[in-house]
């Protein structure tokens, strides 16, 4: 029984109550559905144990009781064996014995062993009230019973012990099963009435998250190359303001960074420079600055000869003890 | 009118365009005559050797060098120099050493001298060279010869030719009156 069919809907809506049984008795229960007094008559010819139960004419109230308790039984089985490990881990490692029956086990299994007892009890609750009231309560005066109280008393807990055990691993698989269904309906409903955002925002510390995360483990793991190549560089590009961030670049930093001298090394310099003197017209360059410095030579001597006219003119018009002469070519003044 | 005298072509360093048509004085115009008396000791050598040439050619078995005597030598070089100072003055109012000094040689109303004039200056340039040196005394630096003839040397760094005696002088030269 991995499943059980928890609201499964006839087309036609009847009065019969569908209950998943054993595995073998799935077929019959999932195909034909069985009236009451079929089931009576079947329950008569029908074994005692759980399989046969579940097909018991009036135990179809008990049998859906039944599973309810072992339902419960098996939630609380769950729990309890979580509890009772969460209850060892704290416990210090010496009170632990190898070997030893956990008293406080046992008694919580005794403790489900009773909540079996009583699941049972209450599966066979109507059909012992319809059928086996005398037969009860011969077993309560029996003088067997009475002589063996003492020894069922005694061992009680171990009987129910066993009990608990046996139907254990059924109870829990029910249990699991029933939450597999229940939870993620629960879930949703849960989910669908917290706004699960605001309150993260609320209660969750992202920051202290995120300073755990290892984000060099997860870069080491993420493909940059395949991202990249699925970005448009180009459109990125185009919505650039270059220029603006272009004023922003301290040119006279980055050059003071830049190895100049191994941009020189890697320049083939002999060929550029052979480059340009093809480009340009080096003769003429070389005639044209030869005349221009011959040029200037002569300017200079004449402007030399200028300044030496002037200066012998003064010194004679001074040691002649006369007024500076007159060179303008209109001028009136005439004569030695 | 010194800024008028500034050619539209050609640039003048600091100072030199503002005595554009000054009269010049005594260095450049003795350093004129310096690189021209070179230049004609240049040229006589080369009429030398070529002489020399043409003799070897004539005769070469008998070939001596020339041997002029000093008077010789001294009315050819004379020669020599006043055919040069003469072509010189009357087509572009200036020999080789005053283009290279900046001067030029104007008369007496700022224009070009004819070839008589300039026959007769520089005729009397080379019989009295040290008159040359009057302009050093001279109000108006005027040598003697340009006392005699009416003319004057002035800075003229441009590549023009003055007009012509009789032709309308230049209007970048004042022409009211011209030295004595």
């Amino acid at each position: 029984m991995d499943r059980i069919p928890i609201g499964d809907e006839p087309k036609e809506r009847d009065n019969v109550v569908r209950l998943p049984g054993p595995d073998d008795a799935g077929e019959q229960s999932a195909g034909d559905e069985v009236s009451y007094e079929e089931a009576l008559a079947a329950d008569v010819d029908a074994e005692p144990d759980d399989g046969a139960r579940a097909r018991a004419p009036g135990s179809q109230v008990a049998e859906m009781l039944g599973q309810g308790m072992k339902i419960g039984a098996g939630l609380f089985a769950a729990g309890a064996s979580a509890l009772a490990d969460a209850l060892r881990s704290t416990m210090p490692p010496d009170e632990e014995v190898d070997g030893a029956k956990d008293p406080a086990a046992t008694v919580a299994g005794a403790g489900l062993g009773v909540a079996v007892t009583a699941a049972d009890a209450a599966a066979g609750a109507a059909k012992q009230v319809a059928d086996a009231l005398g037969p009860m309560l011969t077993w309560l005066v029996e003088p067997r019973f009475a002589k063996e109280a003492g020894e069922v008393a005694a061992g009680a807990a171990r009987v129910l012990d066993g009990r608990w055990k046996a139907s254990q691993a059924e109870m829990v698989r029910a249990a699991t099963s029933f939450l597999q269904e229940l939870v993620p309906e629960i879930a949703q409903s849960v989910a669908d009435q917290i706004d699960l955002t605001a309150l993260v925002r609320e209660r969750v510390d992202v920051n202290a998250i995120v300073e755990d995360v290892d984000i060099e483990r997860i870069l080491d793991r993420v493909d940059l190359d395949e991202v990249v190549r699925r970005v448009d560089v180009d459109a990125i590009v185009e919505r650039v303001d270059l220029n603006r961030a272009a004023d922003r670049i301290d040119v006279d930093r980055v050059v003071a960074r830049a190895d100049l001298v191994a941009v020189i090394d890697r320049l083939d310099l002999a060929a550029i420079a052979e480059e340009v003197i093809d480009e340009v017209d080096l003769p003429r360059l070389v005639r044209e600055s030869s005349g221009v410095m011959a040029n200037e030579t002569v300017q200079t001597v004449r402007v030399q000869g200028m300044n030496a006219d002037r200066l012998v003119s003064r010194v004679v018009d001074r040691v002649l003890r006369r007024e500076a002469r007159e060179l303008r070519p209109g001028s009136a003044q005439e004569g030695p | 009118m010194s800024k008028a005298a500034v050619s539209g072509t050609t640039v003048f360093p600091a100072g030199a365009a503002e005595r554009q048509g000054m009269l010049a004085g005594i260095v450049s115009r003795v350093g004129a005559m310096v690189i021209d008396f070179a230049y004609a000791v240049v040229f006589l050598g080369a009429a030398y050797v070529a002489y020399a040439g043409f003799r070897f050619m004539r005769d070469a078995r008998g070939f001596t060098w020339p041997q002029p005597t000093f008077q010789q030598s001294l009315t050819i070089g004379a020669t020599v120099v006043v055919l040069m100072l003469t072509i010189s003055w009357s087509t572009t109012g200036r020999t080789m050493g005053m283009r290279l000094m900046g001067l030029r040689l104007l008369g007496r109303r700022r224009e070009r001298i004819g070839t008589v004039l300039a026959f007769a200056r520089a005729l009397a340039c080379v019989v009295f060279p040290l008159g040359l040196f009057w302009s050093a005394v001279s109000r108006r630096n005027a040598s003697v010869q340009d006392l005699i003839f009416g003319t004057s040397v002035v800075y003229d760094w441009r590549m023009h030719v003055p007009a012509a005696a009789g032709a309308e002088p230049p209007a970048t030269y004042d022409t009211r009156s011209g030295p004595v």
